[in-house]
Order: structure tokens, then sequence, then C-alpha cells
């Protein structure tokens, strides 16, 4: 906890927030950092006055400080049954990697939203802010339980139509989307949203140790594969699979959204103190 | 590789294993049902590899072949393979083979029990250490040394393929004498170097690859070291011509009566016909029928002596019959009789006979006055008889002999012996020829005739049991000579050839005698008549065994003669100044044609007429002096069982198989 204390949420976008929390805003206002001059006119503070330019120009400029704002923090937490696998649960993982990151921003006095999805927003918890709420995150994060299918279309725009999120947004999915995920990430894409996609995997997906006749069932919507393990199989498999998150990685940098790959098998507490802060999610 | 079952047992199993396995790989799996996140991905690489089409999951399914490998060499050992491997220790062997006639009898996959006996030899051969020194010698009535003592098997191989059929009679004296000799004193052969004798050593075993069809078993003795038997041939089935003859009448002469005697081996009953042809057209057919062999017991086997040899419990008595031809022919020629039946022996289905056409003899008797004599001749059917005493034969030899050669088919002197006799056949009553060997050294009186040859042609119906002669000639004959009629202590009556010439001596004078008031004595003469001159029945020269020399006659300023062989090929032989020569190139069957010849001898024919060929029933038991031998069908072999070989391999597979799905390994 004291190690995540001492991180931030970085936000490359700089923008204005509700409140003024510790977070630079473009907006000029009254804070310590220097920003820029403007000339003086009648009514302005004259505590702001740049005595040095005065003296050596004869002339009144005022000095500009940036205003200190408060960043929203949204953590879009995909708990399709498809994230109720792996071991450690994929869900779970995520959680705690969501909870961490709620940590850090409420610890910088970010307003920390959690949303939580299948094929529509099933949780939301908004507009938290402060270190002593943490428990109303861990609680709302506890209470969620994974299910149903995943629809990442249908629940991104119910998402953006509810909340008109501008700030951070942190996408945690596995992004195994059978109406796949480009839909939904063109919804989060905004001028305003600075979007990470955290693409969590178990470690049974990036590399399966299957073998023998198999009749693999899926979890969300029971779709049944019929295979026969063999090394060709197991190839094309993760073939496929490197193909769908270069994909999913592409899509993100053409649009601007980070995209971030993580194992379950990583600690998430390393995933958080040493990857993320690498990726330049936190700092 | 043999294989001790039928092979529709293990095509049976396969037809059942191998689809039932195949069938269980078809069948519908019964899969692991496994959640996952998601079929997304699995989908797409199922679809790229399309791995669950039917025969793609058995084209490179490791696992798959190796159960069909395991279960193919399963099935296959129901099969019970066997390796026939040839047992044999011996390091020096004497191999004897046999290449009689009855070896030319057909077995099965068209070979002879000769190519069976050479397979043997081979085999036994190839299955000696390369250290074994190896003798061949192939025989039949008699014996040669196809390759001496070697190491080396490619020549005895060699050696064993050149050895050919012949149609001669087998006969084991000799070739035993040239195996004990030879294996007594062991020399081995050594490539493009001289022979190299080396110290006597153990005796050499024999080994005889024969069909046990051996005149002469019970007369050899086998001295040293032991002997092995591989019999040739299992076929009995075989009729064939036993005896042949032919006979003039002789008050007729154009009347020619032949006699064939066939006999059924086997062990069914033949019904054939039997051909006369003369020059090669037929003049007589006749149907034969003879009943199957039968089984006799042999007369006194449980009350000889324990030392004399045990024969075998029962022998084959083959069924013959006796089938005579008459027909009116004064011609000469090649008479020719074929059993027309195919069976396992051909060799005895054919015989010849060459005979002369019938003529009236001219006889000459040199006397000083016989009555006997004279009235016998006047009653026989003679063309010619002339009486001249002694001084006239000697004052009228140049027309009597012309060319050195008597004008007379027969010559009688009676009490007389000329110097320098002309060539020509003589009998002599109370008289010896002067001719080399033969010494007259006195007179033997008040002695008994106590023993005749009756089989001979010249006292055939001829009794003398209670002829008497006062007193006779004490002649001492050389050891041709052939003793008809023995008394006590001398000859009385014997026969003898000088060259060309033959000669019919009778010791004693007809005066000192009872015989020419006997009814034996006119038979006597007539017989001796027709021995001398050979005119109406076959002469013994003109048909000859397989292997035996012929006797031929020169004529008169031959320098060489030509003898054309039943095949074709004919051979010079050079006569010299001699009067007869000997060819013995006489083992196929046939005529041979001579050129030029002597009147009377222009062919002559080589039967085999032999019932110990003609029974080809394989014996697999027969005594060598006194050991009982019984041969052995092949070499002896022993079966080794391949199927635990093969099971240990069909283990290895399944091993691996278990090995390869347990750490999933996978194609």
């Amino acid at each position: 906890m004291n190690r995540l204390e001492q991180l931030d949420i970085v936000s490359r976008k700089i923008l204005a927030g509700k409140m003024k929390g510790e977070r630079k805003s473009k907006r000029k206002g009254e804070s310590v950092e220097f920003a820029d001059y403007r000339n003086y006119v009648v009514g302005d503070d004259l505590r702001f006055l740049d005595w040095n330019i005065y003296a050596r120009l004869d002339r009144l400029f005022l000095k500009l400080f940036l205003e200190e704002e408060d960043l929203n923090v949204w953590l879009l937490l995909d708990l399709s049954k498809s994230m109720d696998w792996g071991d450690p649960s994929k869900a779970l993982y995520a959680k705690q990697v969501a909870a961490a990151l709620a940590y850090i921003g409420l610890v910088n006095y970010d307003r920390v939203s959690v949303c939580a999805f299948n094929d529509r927003i099933v949780g939301d918890l908004s507009g938290v802010r402060g270190r002593r709420l943490m428990h109303q995150i861990v609680g709302f994060l506890t209470d969620q339980t994974p299910g149903g299918p995943s629809n990442m279309a249908a629940a991104c725009r119910q998402f953006v139509i509810r909340h008109k999120p501008r700030g951070v947004l942190v996408v945690l999915s596995d992004f195994f989307d059978k109406g796949g995920f480009e839909t939904g990430l063109r919804y989060l894409v905004r001028r305003d949203l600075d979007v990470y996609a955290l693409q969590l995997l178990s470690p049974e997906e990036i590399d399966p140790k299957l073998t023998g006749d198999l009749r693999l069932v899926d979890l969300e919507d029971a779709d049944v594969a019929e295979i026969t393990v063999s090394r060709p199989l197991i190839h094309r498999y993760k073939a496929n699979l490197q193909a769908y998150c270069e994909s999913l990685k592409n899509f993100c940098t053409r649009r601007d959204v980070s995209y971030l790959f993580a194992s379950t098998e990583v600690p998430f507490d390393r995933l958080v103190l040493s990857y993320l802060r690498r990726r330049g999610l936190l700092k | 590789m043999s294989f001790l079952a039928p092979i529709w047992i293990p095509l049976l199993a396969a037809g059942i294993a191998v689809p039932s396995l195949l069938l269980f790989y078809f069948l519908r799996l019964r899969r692991q049902e496994v959640p996952i996140s998601s079929t997304l991905l699995w989908r797409q690489a199922v679809q790229d590899l399309q791995v669950n089409s039917p025969f793609q999951r058995l084209r490179n399914n490791l696992l798959l072949w190796l159960q069909l490998a395991a279960l193919l060499v399963a099935v296959f050992c129901l099969w019970r393979p066997v390796l026939q491997m040839v047992k044999t220790q011996e390091k020096t062997a004497i191999l004897l083979i046999d290449q009689s006639a009855s070896m030319a009898t057909e077995e099965a996959d068209d070979k002879t029990r000769l190519d069976i006996a050479k397979e043997n030899a081979k085999t036994y051969i190839d299955n000696l250490d390369d250290r074994s020194k190896v003798m061949i010698i192939n025989f039949h009535d008699r014996a040669r040394v196809a390759a001496p003592f070697t190491t080396d098997k490619q020549a005895l191989r060699r050696q064993i393929d050149d050895i050919e059929q012949t149609d001669c009679t087998s006969r084991l004296t000799e070739a035993l004498a040239l195996a004990e000799a030879h294996s007594t004193r062991q020399i081995v052969s050594s490539e493009g170097g001289d022979l190299t004798p080396e110290s006597p050593t153990e005796p050499a075993e024999i080994v005889l690859f024969s069909d046990g069809r051996i005149e002469d078993a019970d007369e050899v003795v086998l001295r040293r070291g032991g002997m092995r038997i591989a019999l040739a041939g299992t076929a009995t089935d075989n009729a064939g011509i036993t005896g042949v003859g032919a006979r003039r009448n002789y008050e007729r002469p154009e009347e020619l009566s032949v006699f064939v005697t066939v006999a059924n081996f086997g062990d069914q009953p033949v019904k054939s016909d039997l051909t006369l042809k003369i020059d090669g057209r037929i003049k007589a057919v006749c149907p034969v029928t003879l009943g199957p062999a039968t089984k006799e017991e042999l007369p006194g086997t449980s009350t000889q002596p324990a030392s004399l040899a045990p024969r075998p419990a029962a022998e084959q008595r083959a069924n013959t019959a006796a089938v005579p031809f008459k027909l009116v022919y004064d011609g000469g020629g090649v008479l020719e009789v074929e059993l027309i039946r195919s069976d396992a022996l051909g060799a005895d289905n054919r015989a010849w006979i060459v005979v002369q056409p019938p003529r009236h003899l001219r006889v000459l008797l040199v006397t000083s006055g016989n009555y006997f004599l004279k009235r016998i001749l006047d009653c026989l059917p003679l063309r010619e008889v002339r009486v001249l005493d002694p001084e006239a034969f000697e004052g009228d030899r140049k027309n009597l002999a012309p060319g050195g050669r008597l004008a007379y088919d027969v010559a009688i002197m009676d009490r007389f012996s000329p110097e320098n006799l002309p060539v020509g056949n003589y009998l002599f009553f109370g008289a010896a020829p002067k001719v080399e060997g033969v010494k007259d050294t006195g007179v033997v009186e008040n002695q008994f005739i106590y023993d005749w040859d009756d089989q001979h042609p010249v006292l055939r119906h001829v009794v003398l049991n209670y002829v008497w002669a006062r007193k006779w000639r004490r002649i001492e004959l050389p050891k041709r000579a052939e003793r008809l009629v023995e008394g006590e202590t001398t000859p009385v009556i014997a026969t003898l050839s000088d060259g060309p010439s033959r000669h019919l001596i009778v010791a004693f004078d007809l005066h000192d005698s009872d015989w020419p008031l006997r009814v034996s004595f006119p038979v006597f003469t007539y017989n001796a008549i027709r021995y001398l001159s050979g005119s109406v029945t076959l002469a013994p020269s003109q048909s000859i065994s397989p292997g035996a020399a012929a006797a031929i006659p020169v004529p008169a300023g031959a320098d060489t003669l030509t003898v054309r062989r039943p095949d074709g090929e004919s051979t010079e032989l050079g006569s010299g100044e001699l009067q007869a020569v000997y060819y013995r190139d006489t083992q196929r069957l046939g005529v041979y044609r001579v050129k030029p010849c002597v009147e009377g001898y222009e062919a002559f024919a080589v039967n085999l007429l032999s019932p110990a060929e003609s029974n080809i029933r394989p014996n697999a038991s027969f005594t060598i002096g006194t050991e009982q031998i019984t041969a052995t069908k092949s070499i002896r072999r022993e079966n080794r069982p391949l199927w635990p070989w093969l099971m240990l391999g069909a283990l290895v597979v399944l091993l691996l198989e278990w090995i390869i799905y347990n750490r999933r390994v996978y194609v």
C-alpha cells in the first residue's frame, strides 16, 4: 500500500477536471507553477505583477500560473464469464489491478469511477474521491461477480452515453469478444479521454497444455469445439492468439489507445509497481 | 522360412483385427469436456488445420501406425513361421549322388528325383562350416569322383549341377569302394596348386542322396564310418517294360514272335495299350490290364539267424503280365515296343530289339565220319550242309574262308582242331580250338556230369541227367570262357569267344557217349547252331543294358567305325587291326547304329529292362551289409520357431507406443 501511495496515474492528455486536484490543468489559474505572461490590465491582481520585468522594460506584465485540477480515472472492468477462467482467475486478477489503480487515483485525489460490464454495464461506482473511501471501491469490486456473455460494443456504448467520460480510462479485459473489440473501443476513443487497454490473459490461454481428444466448451455461450490436440494445432492456436493480440495492438495504436498486455501469471503487484510504470500508465 | 499353420488363419485374424482397429479411430471418440474461456481462437485453429476430417485423423497418427504394426506382427505369428535349419556337425563328408534311371522319376513341381537330390546335396553343403571338407561321387552302375575333397563350396555346387541323368541301373559297390578308399586318406584340393596329401584322419561320413532303389544294397558292406541317407522322391505310380524278346519260328522263319513283359509297381490298377512298331510304323496294338502291386511278406524272415541282415518286413511285388505279339515279318529292322502311358518314369515305357531277316543257315561239318551228326543236320531246316573230311578242309581253305572269315554260318569240327582257324563260329566235338588260353592236356575218364547251366540258350530244354560219357578231353580254359556243363574235375561243355570268333566246345567224342541216343542231343545241336549263328533269336550283344560295353565286330578292311547314339551324336572308333571294338558310351536308352558294319551288326539296342529301376517306390529302409539303415526324406532339419522373436518385436513396438502416448509426443 505504501508503495502504491507513491504512484500516480499518468494522463497523457492534460484535461480539465471539475475540482481542483493535484493535476496540472491547461487552464490558467492560481497555483505556484508559473505558466506564462500577459499585459496588465486594470483590475488584475497586483500580487502577480512581475516587478523584475517592469524594472527592465518599464512595462507591467502579469504572471500566469497553471491551474491544478482533479483527474477522472475510469476503470472499465470486463466481468463477462470468460474472465472467470484461469488460475488465477482473470476476473480476480482484474479486480486486484483495478483496486490498485483505484487506490493510486484516490491517493492522488483523482476522481475514481469503476464500471463493470459484460454485454452491458452491470455495475457502476462513480466519483469516489479521497483515500478514505477506498473501502467503497473494494466493496464494489468484491460484490461484482463475473458472468454473462461479452458484448463490448454494447457495453462501451452504454458507458459512453451514461458517463460522457473524460480523463483516463483503463479497460481491463481479455478482449475475447466474438463480436469483435473494434466497435467497443471506437466508442471509447474521444478527444478528452486517455484510454489504456490492458489485456489480461491467463497462462492457460497463452500456452495451453491440452492433450488428447477434447470437447472445448465456451463458458460464455456454451459453444462447442471438438478437437484432437496435436502439435500443429497448438502451433496454429498460438499463432492465431498472437495475431489476435497484434491486431488489437495495432487497432489501439492507430487510435491513440495505449495497449498493454499482461499475463495473470505475473503477480499483480509487480504488474502495477513495475510493468505499468514502465509502460507509462503510472509514474 | 516356412509356415506351420495354413494361411487362412492369419488372413482371417487380420481381416477381423485390422478393420476393427481402424474402426475405433473412426468411431465418435469419447472426448473429455473442457470448459474454456473462449472457443474463438480454437475454432480458427481447427479450421486452419482441418484436423477433424476422418482421413486427416489417420494420416499422421503415429500411434495408429504403431498399433497397426504390433497387430500385424501378432497376426503374422498366427501363421507359425519357422526357420528350417539344417543341423549338421560333419566336418568331412563324402556325398554319393545317385544318377540312375529311377532318379529320372518326375516328382512334384516338375522336378526329377535327381533335381531333388542335387538340391538336398547343395543345401547340405551350404550348412557346413567353411572348414568342412566334402567330396562328391556320382554313380549309377559305375562311379566317378565328380569333385575331390575340397572346402570350396562354390566349386562343389558347380560339380553337383553338372551331374547328368543316366538310364543306367544303380549299384553301390563301386561307389562305396571309392568312398571308403578316399575316406581313409583325405586329400584336400587347393585352388591352382598341387594336391597336398594330409595324414589320415577320422573316416569321413558318407551321405547317400538317392531314392533307395539300389540293386546291390544287400551285397555291399560298409567297413568304416557311418552312412546317412537322404531320400529323394515320393512317387510310387509306375508301370514299365521289364522284359522283351523276339524269336523266329525255326521252321517258318518269316513268323516273328515278340514277347514283352509289362509290370505295374504302383498301387493303382493300370489299363493301357502296348504298341509294336517296326522301323517306326505301328504293326500291332495290344491292350494291357494290370492290377495293383501287392505287398508280400518275404518268406523266412522270422527264422533267419540273427547274424544275417534283417530284411524289410514287406516288399512290394509288381503285378506283371506277358504280352505276346505274333506277326509275319521276313525283313530285318528295329522293333520298338511302347507302353502308351504317362507315368512318373517314362524311360521304362519303351524297349527296342534289333532283328535280322530270317536266313537259312549254311553249316559245314568237318568230320572223318559221324553218322549222328549227319543225321541230325539233315533233319534241320538248313540251307546247306556240307560235309568235308579234315584233309579236304585243309586243302580248300582259300575257298572255305575267303578273306580269313569262314564262308559258312557254323562249322562243326568233329574230333578235329585245325591250326589257324579262320574267323567264324565253331562247334567242337571231342576237340578244342587252338586259340590262346585253351589247352588240351589229356583225357579224363570215368567221371560224371554233375552240373550244367540250364538257363543258357545252348542248354535250354536240354536234360543231361542220364547222359554218360566214357571219357572226355581235359581242357584248360581261359577266364573269359563260360562253363556250361561241369564234370567232376574239368568242364565238359563250354563256350568261348575269341575276338569275332565264337566257339562252343564239347569235350567228349560223341562215339564215347550215349548222348547221341538221347533226345537232348538233337535239341542241343539245334540250340548250338542257333546260338553260334545268332540268326533267329536276339543275340545278347544286340540288346545290352545301359552302361554295358557293346562288342562290335569290325568288318574287313575298315579302319574306323562310326557309332551313332540315339540322341544323334556320333563317335568314331579306331579299329586298327582289331577284329572287334568295344563301345562303352551306352548310358542312354535307344538304338545305336554302326557304320560300316558286319552283316547282322548294323545296330544294337540299349534297354533298361530292370524291375529294380522300374519299381520307383522310394526305399525308405534297406540294409548296407549287416546294418539296417533307414532313410530320411530330407536332410535332418529342425524348425526354429520365429514367433517368440516376432512377439518380442511387437512388444517393443507397443512399449514405444506407450512411451509416445505418455510423453504426449504427438504428431
